[in-house]
């Protein structure tokens, strides 16, 4: 990778020591990006960039260290690596040790991903999803001594992390031990039921453990391949920085897959700040928001999509679908009305016809 | 003793005790051996350059592309290749570029080919992407199935020269095939066909880009597009197939299949069907008696990973690499995926020993598509080749103006002979960083040990001569043996050496991705002299044994009864 001179000013002593050429910042790329991004991220560059010696290297890392955060939000692992290398040249911090390991994580480079999370939970050492992430990267690199001893410290510090449960699991049945894995995947099950993996971990180990039709039970079980959620305040603020609508979009929907109704609803209404005038988000929210029964905001978001795209047939269906549920039988009929006469599909035919049926006698 | 013995085996579980006993016999060959390739390709002929058709509009069908065939086309004893070419996406309406056969001339150790693609009847008419090899008509010499994006053809083969015919039920379809084999699924000694099918790719002006989280634009992901429905052919005798899928039940299902393998993978003397899925649960069909196939992936634990998450599978191998005689699965996939080692533990049911044996955080970076398990240095133990190549765009390689920005260089994993892989940089298999998709493996240069041929999407094709000596300097012993029934290869023939441990061979052409192998089995004997005695079960079931082989060559053997 080519590199870009810094201010050499701002090298600390220390560094200058140990660095036989001149201290450079691993380069940004950033083209091909669209706006807004691009704008975004070309400024909070430059200012990295620009850091000079007035700046205390706690400002300086810490702009590195919020274009890593922009950057990793769009799943541009690779250069948020180098902007969080060049954090950690200024000063080191915990966060950019964390964001790069999970960011190291993401292109497989899970050896690279250890030595920063070991180097983070030698400073933060009582919070339990480090413990966790450092656990989960020693079962791939196959060190499951190391890895039990991790997860043993996140489970210590915080019972209730399912995905900690469920990846001591995976380290007991490494070691054979299935009855351990069996109680871990339990305790687990307790917690996110709603877990695909845990399920399937579950049959996998019933099926060691000879029991078939505890198996099929489990596969039935499950529902989808998800794992357990987890809450993680680094990769949240992370998210914050994101400015498409997509990844929203996809978090809406894998939430909504797994059942977290607020994450969802929480996601499409950022979705939707950062693009309001695109229909086809406006409609997807207003559906989830239909079948989670909250007309008033499903109606102001329908207002929204008016007046973006007054002739969008759902926009009627949708109003029709609300009209309905708060017994405003003609204002339904009307706004049903308008949307067959915009796209007549077979849905909302027969919404057409079931308001007929209120309105008739029979 | 036996008490002891089975408080041993109440102590360990069955793995561990498996793994032990593995390793107990099989480390004496060890020792420090010295894998070596060299890459002779363009030196030795094979002047091949894979036309990806790329022009910069990032279409997925274009990295896609394609495999390699090693084959003695024309039985005269030396492995011939055949290199499937894509060529322009958007215009095929002038002349085109075509597969490519080259022929093996080769005197002595030094590897030498002539490029015969006119003599021999070739000629391009659709975009390229795996192809199949097997004799279809039982007439004794090796017949091409070539698979594109658009219609499958079936070259016959008569002796020195093909010749294109139109089978309706193979060429009907005009879909985007990738994968497939031949093998004889119902029995009636004439080899079938399974193609695995990718998707439902738009036409190019249709084609809508796709932007990732970055906005940059890139390639779409398969979940952009339909899935396509396998296809099964039934061939009814002299190589005239009939399209049996909907009958036959594989049409019950439909994902992105990329890599298929056929072997008997629930222990019932049937063989069974693989698929590797992208994106998708993986299928496994179990044969019901050749009438009816059912899938039965997910109980068997080999639909998604240990975890339960299906990936995206590309390439598959199968072979024995534990040596407990049961054909274990592995297959590679997407970057931050782990390639997965499913290791058959019983009938109908796989685990995940993708941790265990090494060979899961190497491959977390890379995105791998075609793999062969093969005995590098012949001590006995099999080792996986993966042949690397991204398809979601480098940012690295896009900031230098690389194209297309997806190069990554191939994996080596050598068996240390106590259930672990280790991986190997040294040689020249792992050198060249570039967009590797298929990787076909045969004895080349006939010394008795493996050769491997890769093939690159917008790249050379690559011929890797295989050198390796053991720890002394000397050439490990092998055994080579051409099984044949009906007068053709004896697809899906099971072989094993007397001895404790042997490893259980099969008699294929398929696996890997849009390749085809020589179906010649080589058994490593590492330091181990005197005569060999080989086991064979042919297809239909006959076991039959071959007393007093020699050792350092190959011996051609027939099923002498039916």
């Amino acid at each position: 990778m080519s590199c870009f001179p810094i201010n050499v000013k701002r090298i600390s002593v220390n560094l200058l020591l140990v660095c036989s050429s001149i201290v450079t910042a691993n380069e940004i790329f950033l083209e091909g990006i669209e706006e807004p991004l691009a704008t975004i991220a070309s400024a909070a560059y430059e200012a990295a960039l620009n850091s000079d010696i007035s700046l205390s290297p706690e400002v300086a890392a810490n702009r590195w260290g919020e274009l890593g955060m922009l950057l990793q939000a769009h799943n541009l692992h690779e250069q948020a690596i180098a902007a969080y290398s060049n954090a950690l040249t200024e000063i080191s911090d915990s966060r950019w040790l964390y964001l790069r390991s999970i960011a190291y994580g993401e292109l497989g480079y899970v050896h690279k991903s250890i030595e920063d999370l070991l180097l983070v939970t030698s400073t933060m050492r009582d919070v339990a999803i480090i413990w966790y992430r450092l656990g989960q990267a020693l079962i791939y690199a196959g060190r499951r001594s190391d890895a039990k001893h991790a997860l043993t410290r996140a489970l210590a510090l915080d019972d209730d992390l399912a995905i900690a449960h469920m990846a001591l699991a995976d380290v007991q049945v490494l070691n054979s031990d299935f009855m351990s894995a069996k109680a871990s995947l339990h305790r687990a099950y307790e917690l996110q039921p709603q877990a695909g993996q845990i399920a399937y971990r579950m049959a996998r180990v019933e099926r060691e453990l000879g029991d078939l039709s505890a198996s099929r039970e489990w596969l039935n079980r499950r529902a989808n391949q998800f794992a357990p959620i987890i809450e993680d305040p680094m990769l949240s603020m992370v998210a914050q920085y994101s400015t498409n609508p997509t990844f929203f979009i996809s978090a809406a929907r894998r939430a909504w897959e797994r059942d977290d109704r607020e994450t969802a609803l929480e996601a499409y209404r950022r979705a939707i700040a950062l693009d309001p005038k695109n229909a086809e988000n406006l409609i997807g929210f207003t559906q989830l928001l239909t079948v989670l029964n909250r007309y008033d905001e499903a109606t102001q978001v329908l207002d929204a999509l008016e007046k973006v795209a007054p002739r969008e047939g759902m926009l009627w269906y949708l109003r029709a679908v609300v009209f309905l549920e708060k017994d405003l039988v003609l204002a339904a009929q009307n706004a049903i009305e308008k949307a067959i006469a915009i796209d007549p599909t077979p849905q909302v035919v027969a919404l057409e016809r079931e308001i007929r049926e209120l309105q008739s006698y029979d | 003793m036996i008490l002891t013995r089975f408080r041993l085996s109440e102590l360990l579980n069955r793995r561990t005790l498996q793994l032990l006993l593995f390793a107990m016999v099989i480390s004496p060959f060890h020792a420090n051996a010295e894998i070596a390739f060299r890459e002779v390709g363009a030196e030795a002929g094979v002047a091949f350059v894979h036309q990806s058709g790329a022009i910069g509009k990032r279409w997925t069908l274009e990295i896609t592309g394609a495999g390699v065939a090693v084959l003695d086309y024309d039985n005269d004893g030396k492995l011939d290749i055949w290199v499937v070419q894509g060529g322009p996406l958007k215009d095929r309406s002038g002349e085109l570029p075509s597969d490519r056969l080259y022929r093996n001339v080769s005197e002595g150790s030094e590897l030498k080919f002539q490029d015969v693609t006119g003599s021999a009847g070739l000629g391009a008419e659709f975009y390229g992407m795996g192809v199949v090899t097997g004799d279809v008509d039982n007439d004794g010499d090796i017949d091409v199935i070539t698979l594109n994006y658009g219609r499958n053809q079936l070259f016959l083969n008569w002796g020195s020269r093909f010749e294109k015919r139109v089978d309706e039920a193979l060429m009907k379809p005009s879909e985007w095939s990738i994968s497939g084999s031949l093998a004889d699924l119902n029995g009636d000694g004439w080899l079938d066909l399974y193609i695995a099918n990718y998707m439902d790719f738009p036409e190019l002006d249709k084609y809508r880009v796709c932007r990732r989280l970055s906005t940059r634009i890139g390639y779409c992901a398969p979940s952009n597009f339909e899935p396509t429905p396998d296809r099964l052919l039934l061939n009814e005798g002299n190589g005239v197939f009939s399209d049996v899928s909907k009958d036959i039940g594989i049409q019950s299902a439909a994902e992105r299949g990329m890599g298929v393998v056929v072997d008997d993978l629930n222990g019932d003397g049937s063989p069974d069907i693989y698929v590797a899925n992208d994106m998708a649960m993986n299928f496994l069909w179990l044969n019901q008696s050749g009438s009816k196939f059912l899938n039965d992936a997910l109980l068997s634990g080999v639909a998604v990973n240990g975890h339960g998450m299906r990936e995206a599978s590309m390439g598959v191998a199968v072979a024995d690499w534990d040596r407990d005689f049961d054909p274990d699965l592995f297959l590679t996939h997407d970057i931050k995926e782990s390639n997965t080692l499913y290791s058959y533990e019983h009938a109908g049911w796989f685990s995940d020993q993708s941790i265990q044996s090494g060979l899961a955080p190497p491959s977390l970076p890379k995105t791998g598509f075609g793999t062969v398990f093969f005995d590098a240095e012949n001590d006995g133990d099999l080792d996986v080749f993966i042949a690397n190549g991204s398809v979601s765009m480098i940012d690295a390689q896009l900031s230098r103006r690389i194209e297309p920005p997806l190069r990554q260089t191939n994996q080596l994993f050598v068996n240390d002979g106590k259930g672990k892989f280790e991986d190997n940089e040294a040689t020249t298999l792992s050198q060249f960083e570039e967009v590797s998709r298929g990787v076909a493996m045969g004895d080349l240069d006939n010394d008795g040990d493996v050769d491997l041929v890769v093939s690159n999407n917008d790249g050379p094709v690559r011929v890797h001569q295989n050198l390796s000596t053991n720890s002394g300097g000397e050439r490990n012993h092998w055994l080579g043996v051409r099984l044949l029934t009906f007068g053709r290869d004896a697809l899906g023939a099971v072989a094993w050496l007397e001895g404790e441990n042997s490893e259980r061979k099969v008699v294929r052409t398929d696996g890997s991705y849009a390749s085809a192998h020589d179906p010649r089995l080589i058994f490593g004997l590492g330091e181990t002299t005197g005569m060999q005695t080989l086991h064979v079960k042919w297809p239909n079931g006959v076991s039959e044994t071959f007393p007093d082989l020699t050792i350092n060559q190959y011996h051609v053997l027939s099923q002498s009864s039916r």
